[in-house]
């Protein structure tokens, strides 16, 4: 409707046109970002890095160091340090979608945020450092090398309780929200990926069987897990813009502004 | 609303009188220094103990949560989820003996 | 204005809705939201015992020594405790279809008075264990053992805290919304069920 006059002055609405003017394009930008992010994530961690699925805590050295030196791993760290903040892309959408919400008090959504800022440097960030300097530094000693090893995955897979947080606090808006911006479903099973990084603790004190960090339960259901729910967010989010009305959005709609 | 003669008070009974069977039947003395391979693992024992415990969670299921009343997709699911459960304990805890 | 048994033409007529639901409570209990999280949750914990299982085989003598120390006294006394509070539950539901609100709340306190004393009680059992340690090689299985019954724990805890969102719609005046109610005891169930499971494979299995 905006740019509809321009367009229409410029001699027959074109595509680029009307994409411009959709009202909502700077939430689909947001939004297309997602997909590009996960691609990028599976290419980083499974891969180029093998960072998922973890390779065992009992590894030898020798072993350690081969899977630390990698040049792929190197390249998968680089891509990770640049592409890392475009979750905040995602983040911010679901600010402004739970900002819609009826009967929910602010402090989710900021506790939302939050608690993602917080818990996206040792889940993600700092891994990658850890093992890129056994990329990048190949000389120091392989007995420190395996302790950043551990500590990488330790970082990686234990970061549960700021993500457990996300979880509570979206579960409780969407359950609190009269409106229904995102269906009640998606509050259980936001409780299910709660459960799972629950079930993520054992990682720290057993190296073996299933809730070791590369365990069928402590990993590989949790992961499961976390992938649908990811996957059913981004498409309940893609619901939820397209279902948002244009009176919502607060932009000022002047006759022959783009 | 009858509390003593309603059909949940049975199924409760039933519920606790198999609870009391299947203890009789895994009963173990809890002694502080036992030397554990000279108590036998008793493989009917554990059949037995599995599916008692498959048996109390189908009534709750069909009673306490209704599903017997039921559309007959949910009484399918549960049922099979039931049939599963007990088929899978029992044959991973065989294969890995 | 009939319900299913009949009792409702003692009911007073206010009650005209509570009958609708008990006649569309025969077609399906509950809120399909719920039993979507109900069998979800069954599934999740379906892969624990089916990891249980395996391990258990593996390492049945370590298995063994450990489920020796503890006490399968405590343990029925806990399942027969979750049993009851079921019991409780589902009287309330029903109490609750028939608009008896007030005795429909008393009995939701009672049953979950025995949520809180397991939860105690299932407190007071780690507390024990943890102080008086644990057998050697038996660290697999106490892995299990903390897990399977913190994650129970856990769900106890947000039962309760269900079945306080379902008082509090009990306290509400005028008809409650059944299907609500019907919910959380669906949820209360699903929490005796799988300790009937967990108690089966924790303390019973030979």
């Amino acid at each position: 409707m905006t740019g509809a006059t321009l367009a229409s002055i410029a001699g027959g609405e074109s595509r680029k046109g009307r994409l411009l003017s959709n009202p909502k394009l700077d939430q689909w930008i947001c939004f297309w970002s997602i997909p590009v992010f996960y691609i990028l994530f599976g290419v980083i961690f499974v891969l180029l890095g093998r960072i998922m699925p973890p390779p065992t805590p009992t590894m030898s050295t020798e072993n350690i160091i081969a899977f630390m030196t990698s040049p792929n791993l190197s390249l998968a760290v680089v891509l990770l340090a640049l592409s890392l903040g475009m979750y905040a892309l995602n983040s911010g959408l679901m600010l402004t979608q739970m900002k819609r919400m009826v009967g929910v008090s602010p402090v989710l959504r900021y506790a939302y945020i939050a608690v993602l800022g917080v818990g996206g440097l040792p889940g993600c960030l700092f891994p990658g450092y850890m093992f890129a300097l056994g990329a990048f530094r190949p000389e120091y000693d392989p007995e420190i090398l395996a302790m950043l090893y551990d500590l990488g995955f330790l970082c990686f897979v234990g970061s549960l309780g700021c993500f457990i947080i996300q979880y509570v606090v979206f579960t409780i808006a969407v359950f609190l929200d009269k409106r229904g911006i995102f269906p009640k479903w998606l509050g259980y099973f936001s409780i299910w990926t709660l459960v799972t990084e629950l079930v993520a603790t054992p990682v720290f004190i057993t190296q073996t069987g299933p809730y070791a960090w590369d365990g069928l339960l402590s990993f590989y259901q949790g992961t499961l897990i976390w992938v649908a729910w990811q996957t059913s967010v981004t498409i309940c989010l893609y619901q939820a813009i397209k279902n948002q009305p244009l009176e919502e959005l607060g932009l000022p709609l002047k006759e022959n502004e783009l | 609303m009858a509390l003593f003669r309603n059909s949940l008070t049975y199924v409760w009974l039933f519920l606790v009188g198999t609870t009391l069977v299947s203890w009789w039947l895994g009963a173990t003395t809890a002694v502080a220094d036992i030397d554990a391979s000279a108590l036998s693992l008793n493989f009917t024992v554990t059949v037995g103990i599995i599916l008692i415990a498959v048996v109390k969670t189908r009534f709750v299921i069909w009673h306490f949560m209704e599903v017997r009343h039921g559309p007959s997709w949910l009484r399918w699911t549960c049922d099979s989820w039931l049939a599963f459960l007990a088929v899978m304990v029992i044959a991973l805890y065989r294969y890995s003996m | 204005m009939l319900s299913g048994d009949g009792a409702a033409i003692e009911r007073v007529p206010d009650f005209e809705m509570a009958d609708q639901q008990t006649q569309s409570r025969a077609r399906f209990p509950g809120q399909p939201a719920m039993w979507f999280f109900v069998i979800g949750d069954l599934w999740i914990f379906t892969c624990y015992f089916a990891c249980y299982a395996f391990d258990r085989g593996q390492h049945s003598a370590g298995f063994l020594q450990g489920q020796l120390t503890l006490s399968q006294g405590i343990g029925v006394f806990n399942t027969i405790l979750l049993l009851t509070s079921s019991l409780l539950v589902a009287f309330c539901v029903q109490a609750a279809r028939e608009g008896a609100t007030a005795l429909a709340r008393r009995l939701l306190l009672l049953g979950g008075g025995c949520g809180i004393v397991f939860l105690l009680v299932k407190a007071s059992e780690w507390y024990l264990k943890i102080s008086t340690g644990l057998p050697e090689g038996s660290d697999s299985f106490f892995v299990y053992y903390f897990m399977l019954t913190g994650l129970h724990f856990l769900h106890v805890c947000l039962g309760l805290v269900i079945l306080a969102l379902v008082f509090r719609e009990l306290k509400k005046a005028g008809p409650p919304h059944v299907a609500f109610v019907e919910s959380g005891a669906i949820y209360w169930h699903l929490v005796d069920l799988l300790w009937i499971i967990i108690f089966a494979l924790l303390y019973l299995l030979r």
